[in-house]
């Protein structure tokens, strides 16, 4: 049906390098108005502006507040969401299919304002926020952190056989080199490197966690009709769906974090008709946070059996990892991949939220295919 | 299958202040969720997603929705999504509830407003980091600072009183008396209650800080009709809007002009005409008394500077044609995101014919206002309907 066609109008992207002059409503009016732009569409024909940030990281309460305005929602319809921004797009979405509004845009945003931008810093202070995040009488006193869940995860499947250093280094190597070529922040190296980097949680070294980056991202979706007569239209969005995995007190964090993917993937798969998975998929942007969880979420996620060339051309989040925004540049790059850059066919992003690691982890599957 | 959104189920939990909260926020909000299902009908199982609200950095901690849901009791897997949206949070969670059951992409969602002011030793302190750096934290201007520029401009445009103030804050105080939930009633004593904050409100006017918990269930209407025991309320409309960041934009603080603007949208979404005759109940976010004249204004039920004249002749007071704030409103419980949630809920009630407050007779039609962020830049509106 024509109404419940959903089309990515258009987007815009940008890695916020350190030297920025611009403040953080800045950032976003520039990407809001760039997505406009590449669109077709203008401000006032937008009915509904999500957002996806932290106060923490933005530096102030209900940050929402300095955001909102930049972001198309004066004088709008509007909300955040507080969490990965893949999530903010299937809001977005329901709206569009509900009818309340014609077109919407998401704006992801994760730009600390710590005045430090160096690495280190801004991993310290995402590993803080992350201890924030978790439960304060259980779990911060034994200083849980979303990188201590991704060691504890990679030590047990290197206990158990099926993780091995020494592939997983060629792996982040290469995903490190395609994205050097693309939106990536790492400089381009080899798996020696990857191997010998400084080990932050056992086993995991710092180049096998993601690329901790900041950025800034949006993109404009619209419904029915009004898509379709979008000039430039990047993918239409056919299935999605969602789940959140268990918590610290229940083992299925670890046993099983790709569980919460599987029945996001699994709802969306539904939604969008698919019934032969590996047959119909042609690309696929994920988010595993750490190369001991690639094969576990590619089971989850039903596509084993995609080449190493069909998964994360954009060197995925060991290439770039913008925290809370990180779903919606795994978003762009899906959408670019049925956009006829790289691929023709449908391809699945997903998106895992990063705020406690694997604990209550929130998992987004969405399906995209050629406009 | 898309569908109607009603609520289907309600639970609230009693409210004190934070230092005499005896329950931890995730007791609180699983009492709110046990009493809102029992409330409905449905079991956990039946729940499709939940969404819960935060004021993240008003709270202990980042994201409270991660430490909340696994206390909830609810099935493996369930999505949870957390929004955060200042004093609005409460307000949109139900609105995005209604979404995902319009969209058809979910049956039943809970929502869970959880006690936001619980953490910080001093409240007021972390609340005026929300506002701009620019010029009026610089200046020591904090959130009750800017909430008193509304009613002053108001007094001055309209030549309104300390007294017609004074008298709302009397008429909530009074209603809260009936209401089970509430935080603050008329055993306010007059001498405190007449101290002033910042001209011209005192601390009769001002919302207290409460600790306590709500949760509401957002259904489908096809899916709940057959086993459902209440009334069925449906949501008719619901919006949002901003304003500008910086106070400047206001344009003019005697009024809201951008409830004004939700209004009309909602109120055309709903096929409301005139407010005040379609409307039987409403319950609007007045965290400072005199804001009830300014929103009546705002969502046209009497022309700008009329409101006083209306609350004299006994228009919004219970037995009146609109009764506002029966449950006392935030004035006198405000327990950060359950109090933004809360006019949904006592409006919902008051529909079912279920009032924990005094009950308006055959109330059909209702309206819930949430708003918040800097110089209350933030609204939300929902407009609810008995269909059964």
């Amino acid at each position: 049906m024509t109404t419940n066609e959903l089309t990515v109008a258009g987007s815009s992207w940008m890695n916020v390098p350190a030297d920025t002059n611009l403040q953080l409503d800045e950032l976003v009016f520039q990407v809001t108005s760039s997505a406009l732009a590449a669109s077709g569409l203008a401000r006032h024909q937008v009915g509904l502006s999500v957002m996806s940030s932290l106060d923490l990281y933005d530096g102030r309460s209900i940050s929402n507040a300095l955001t909102a305005p930049a972001a198309g929602g004066y004088l709008n319809e509007e909300f955040r969401v507080e969490g990965d921004a893949m999530a903010g797009i299937i809001a977005a979405l329901a709206a569009l299919l509900a009818g309340q509004v014609d077109s919407a845009i998401v704006v992801g945003m994760h730009v600390p304002e710590i005045g430090l931008s160096d690495v280190q810093s801004l991993r310290r202070f995402r590993d803080l926020v992350s201890s924030y995040t978790f439960d304060a009488h259980c779990d911060r006193p034994v200083a849980m952190t979303s990188e201590v869940t991704l060691g504890m995860h990679a030590a047990l499947r290197r206990d158990q056989g099926s993780f091995d250093l020494d592939e997983a280094a060629c792996r982040v190597a290469r995903d490190i080199a395609i994205g050097a070529l693309r939106r990536g922040v790492r400089p381009i190296t080899d798996a020696r490197a990857v191997r010998e980097a400084p080990v932050v949680v056992e086993p995991l070294t710092q180049l096998m966690l993601p690329a901790t980056a900041t950025g800034v991202g949006a993109v404009v979706l619209a419904a029915g009709a009004l898509g379709n007569r979008c000039p430039n239209p990047l993918a239409r969005v056919t299935g999605w769906g969602m789940a959140t995995g268990s918590s610290s007190s229940q083992l299925g964090w670890l046993d099983d974090p790709g569980g919460a993917s599987a029945r996001a993937a699994a709802r969306a798969y539904q939604r969008a008709g698919i019934t032969h998975v590996d047959e119909e998929i042609e690309s696929l942007e994920m988010t595993d946070l750490s190369p001991a969880l690639t094969t576990e979420l590619l089971d989850a996620l039903q596509l084993r059996s995609l080449s190493p060339e069909q998964i994360n051309q954009s060197g995925g989040v060991r290439s770039n990892f913008p925290g809370n925004a990180n779903g919606l540049l795994r978003f762009i790059e899906a959408a670019e991949n049925v956009a006829g850059q790289r691929s023709r066919g449908r391809a699945v992003a997903h998106a895992m939220d990063d705020l406690s690691g694997l604990v209550t982890s929130t998992a987004s599957v969405l399906v995209l295919e050629a406009p | 299958m898309k569908d109607h959104a009603v609520i289907s189920g309600v639970g609230f939990t009693p409210t004190t202040s934070p230092r005499r909260q005896e329950n931890s926020k995730n007791e609180l909000c699983r009492t709110a969720t046990d009493r809102a299902i029992e409330h409905s009908g449905l079991r956990r199982c039946d729940l499709d997603a939940v969404i819960i609200g935060d004021i993240a950095g008003f709270e202990a901690h980042s994201v409270a929705a991660k430490v909340i849901a696994p206390d909830l009791g609810l099935a493996p897997f369930t999505p949870v999504v957390p929004i955060s949206t200042g004093g609005t949070s409460g307000g949109q969670i139900v609105n995005q509830a209604v979404t995902l059951i319009r969209a058809g992409v979910a049956t039943h969602v809970l929502c869970v407003a959880p006690n936001t002011f619980d953490g910080p030793v001093d409240l007021q302190e972390v609340i005026n980091t929300n506002s701009p750096m620019i010029m009026e934290q610089p200046l020591g201007m904090g959130a009750v600072h800017m909430g008193a520029f509304f009613p002053a401009a108001y007094q001055e445009r309209y030549g309104a009183s300390d007294e017609d103030f004074d008298a709302i804050g009397v008429k909530n105080r009074a209603n809260a008396d009936f209401n089970p939930y509430a935080h603050i009633t008329s055993a306010l004593d007059f001498a405190h209650a007449a101290r002033m904050v910042s001209t011209p409100l005192t601390i009769g006017l001002t919302c207290p800080v409460s600790s306590g918990a709500i949760a509401v269930i957002v259904s489908s209407e096809e899916a709940i009709r057959a086993e459902s025991k209440n009334p069925l309320v449906r949501v008719t409309a619901h919006g949002s809007i901003s304003d500008g960041y910086l106070g400047g934009t206001r344009r003019d603080f005697s009024t809201f002009e951008v409830v004004e603007i939700m209004a009309r949208r909602v109120f055309r979404e709903s096929g409301i005409l005139e407010p005040l005759r379609d409307l039987d109940v409403a319950e609007l976010f007045c965290p400072y008394a005199p804001y009830e004249f300014q929103l009546l204004e705002a969502f046209g039920v009497c022309g700008r500077g009329e409101a006083p004249e209306l609350f004299r002749q006994g228009v919004t007071s219970f037995g009146g044609t609109l009764p506002v704030n029966l449950s006392g409103g935030i004035q006198c419980t405000n327990p950060g995101v359950a109090g933004q949630i809360s006019p949904i809920a006592h409006v919902a009630m008051q529909l079912m014919g279920q009032s924990p407050t005094r009950q308006v007779k055959d109330a059909q039609r209702g309206l819930a206002h949430s708003m918040g962020g800097t110089f209350f830049q933030f609204h939300t509106a929902a407009v609810m309907e008995r269909v059964s």
